[in-house]
């Protein structure tokens, strides 16, 4: 929070003849407020090219196989609520009042079609520092500015985070309810925004990643294995196949009992099966565990598949 | 200054549903590579024999 600064005079109250102002905001971007090194997890604006937001640069965020500086972006959100609640005052006997602090400034937002799997995943995120930028409807790219160089995600309060499901009714569709509250830390005058005239990647109507669990291999061999991979989506007999990964999106390692990388060969889907995947790469030992994960650096598709292991007969 | 290398990356082919590694390729004969792939290459593993001959990658002696 921003203090008076006495002895500068107030600041200048004028308004250039055009200038952009935030729009209602369409999408939420949550993130791990700090980095491992306890940096703030921060849009570095040196790595943007000529300060433009292109899309190999919101690939690199939202789709970075390490969870922890990824960008999760929320689904369109709607009937948005985010506003400061009035300001904390002192009253006085003869009717008059002094600041004393702003209120809160709460969010609030609809999915709509919200499902019981994002809820799950949603609800992972309430015990960690969350930070968020805001898309709005121009599809401004909207944080915080509190050090030169970076657009940082606004915090959020500390255990304020709170998804919700709202089952249909007979005149409503279902929805998942996101409300969370903006730090007391953060000052709405350091909002700050990359305009959408310097953003030309598809950022209104990103899509975060999904999530792929393998079920259990089959066929496993020295030289190879089948194995369904799913999204948690759909039903619990009919989950949703991940179709249309391919060799490059995965890495195999052994991780016992020789640590290291094991060379893919080949990766097939079958044309009946969507999402069963036949893997095959040189002869293993016998008793070699293998484990199978994302590629690293930067994920090819919307898809992230939890490790699984593999052992060899 | 040495002649520029080409294939410094090793490539992936698709065949159909199939993604093969080219060095994989390289270090298997003919007779290994349709016993693996005959049951995997949707679109055959003798169309992608042909296709690999006409791409100049050759198969281990």
């Amino acid at each position: 929070m921003e203090l008076c600064v006495c002895g500068t005079g107030g600041g200048n109250t004028g308004l250039p003849s055009c200038y952009p102002i935030f729009d209602v905001t369409k999408q939420a971007i949550f993130v791990q407020y700090r980095k491992a090194d306890g940096t703030i997890n921060g849009l570095d604006l040196s790595a943007l090219t000529s300060g433009v937001l292109d899309q190999t640069f919101l690939d690199s965020k939202v789709k970075d196989s390490n969870p922890l500086t990824r960008w999760f972006p929320s689904p369109e959100l709607k009937n948005i609520v985010d506003e400061r609640a009035d300001d904390i005052t002192e009253e006085f006997e003869d009717g008059t009042s002094v600041f004393i602090q702003e209120g809160a400034r709460t969010f609030e937002g609809m999915i709509i079609k919200g499902d019981t799997i994002l809820l799950g995943n949603l609800q992972k995120w309430r015990c960690l520092e969350i930070g968020v930028f805001f898309i709005d409807k121009k599809g401004n790219l909207i944080g915080k500015q509190t050090r030169d160089g970076y657009l940082d995600p606004i915090l959020i309060q500390k255990e304020s985070f709170s998804p919700g499901l709202m089952k249909g009714t007979d005149t409503t569709i279902q929805k998942n309810r996101i409300r969370f509250t903006v730090s007391s830390f953060d000052n709405d005058a350091n909002l700050r925004m990359i305009e959408a005239s310097k953003i030309t990647a598809d950022l209104l109507g990103v899509n975060g990643l999904i999530d792929v669990v393998a079920g259990t291999p089959s066929n496993v061999s020295t030289t190879g294995f089948d194995v369904q991979l799913n999204t948690n989506f759909g039903g619990l007999t009919s989950k949703i196949p991940a179709s249309g990964l391919e060799l490059t999106d995965f890495q195999i390692n052994e991780v016992s009992p020789t640590p290291g990388p094991v060379t893919i060969t080949s990766v097939t889907e079958s044309t009946t099966t969507p999402g069963l995947y036949t893997f095959v790469f040189p002869a293993e030992t016998s008793g070699d565990v293998l484990e199978v994960s994302n590629a690293s650096g930067v994920l090819d598709k919307n898809y992230d598949v939890a490790k699984f292991q593999v052992s060899i007969p | 200054m040495g002649k520029p290398t080409d294939n410094i990356e090793d490539k992936v082919l698709k065949f159909g549903n199939t993604q093969i590694r080219k060095s994989a390729i390289e270090g298997m004969t003919e007779k290994e590579f349709l016993k693996t792939y005959k049951p995997l290459i949707s679109t055959g593993a003798e169309q992608a024999v042909k296709e690999l001959k006409k791409k100049k990658i050759y198969f281990k002696k």
